[in-house]
């Protein structure tokens, strides 16, 4: 999995590509948690249109983020959910926990 | 092997090998002719209950995951993961949802995800033995 973190105009940004499994969520929540806390912006986005495949441990990443942008007041929005990942967290009875939509702040 | 339409996966309890595992289990599937919908649970419910395996089994150690699939009706799939682990010791216990002993990088919503993705689950587990999780997916005919 590739995950980029970046700053602009409009917040922070982290882009993820792959496959969010458990092996490419240690990675994926030790990077963007250091992202979050460095920079700490007022709102990120989680770009998920290129991840193809999420399990639970996709949900344990955006849980992890939500928490740290949640520490100092911020907002997480996740964008670009493929029907896998959206049915992963319908099924899981959390997508109206997260509010997540087509682009929602969480 | 009893089913001779049945194939075996044996790996290292190893988080690199989840994605092997997914592959392994698709491939399989896709002599049923299933949707990309079916497959996308096949996938999940795998990536799930393997992962299961790697994180929770060996906290000492790396041991090994074995996944069995089969065909076991005309139109039914039926995956088992098993590892030889520590066990669970209270089973409905870990299938609550939201429960963990993982941290932060878990869920604990991996067994509510494989019920919903799948047609049927069992887990068997003995403590100090080792885990079993065998779950089946039918595949629609196709028209």
């Amino acid at each position: 999995m590739d995950i980029s973190c970046s700053t602009g105009f409009e917040g922070g940004r982290i882009t993820l590509m792959g496959e969010l499994d458990h092996h490419a969520s240690l990675e994926a929540i030790r990077k963007a948690g250091e992202f979050i806390e460095e920079f700490k912006p007022g709102e990120v986005t989680v770009d998920m249109s290129g991840v193809g495949f999420m399990d639970s441990s996709g949900i344990a990443f955006l849980f992890s983020a939500m928490r740290r942008v949640k520490l100092y007041g911020g907002r997480l929005r996740v964008k670009g959910l493929n029907a896998q990942c959206r049915r992963i967290l319908t099924s899981a009875g959390i997508a109206g926990l997260l509010n997540i939509g087509e682009e929602r702040y969480i | 092997m009893k089913n001779k339409d049945s194939v075996r996966l044996e790996m290292p309890a190893l988080s690199v090998n989840e994605g092997f595992a997914r592959v392994f289990a698709s491939a399989f599937a896709a002599r049923l002719d299933p949707t990309l919908e079916e497959l996308a649970d096949i996938r999940t419910a795998v990536s799930e209950a393997v992962t299961n395996a790697i994180v929770h089994a060996y906290p000492d150690g790396v041991g090994t995951v074995v996944l069995t699939a089969r065909v076991k009706g005309e139109r039914l799939l039926e995956y088992t993961v098993k590892d030889r682990g520590r066990g669970i010791e209270d089973i409905p216990q870990a299938m609550t949802p939201m429960f963990t002993t993982g941290g932060e990088e878990r869920s604990g919503l991996g067994f509510t995800i494989m019920e919903s993705f799948t047609d049927s689950l069992k887990v068997t587990s003995s403590p100090g033995k080792g885990t079993t999780v065998r779950f089946c997916k039918k595949i629609a005919p196709r028209l």
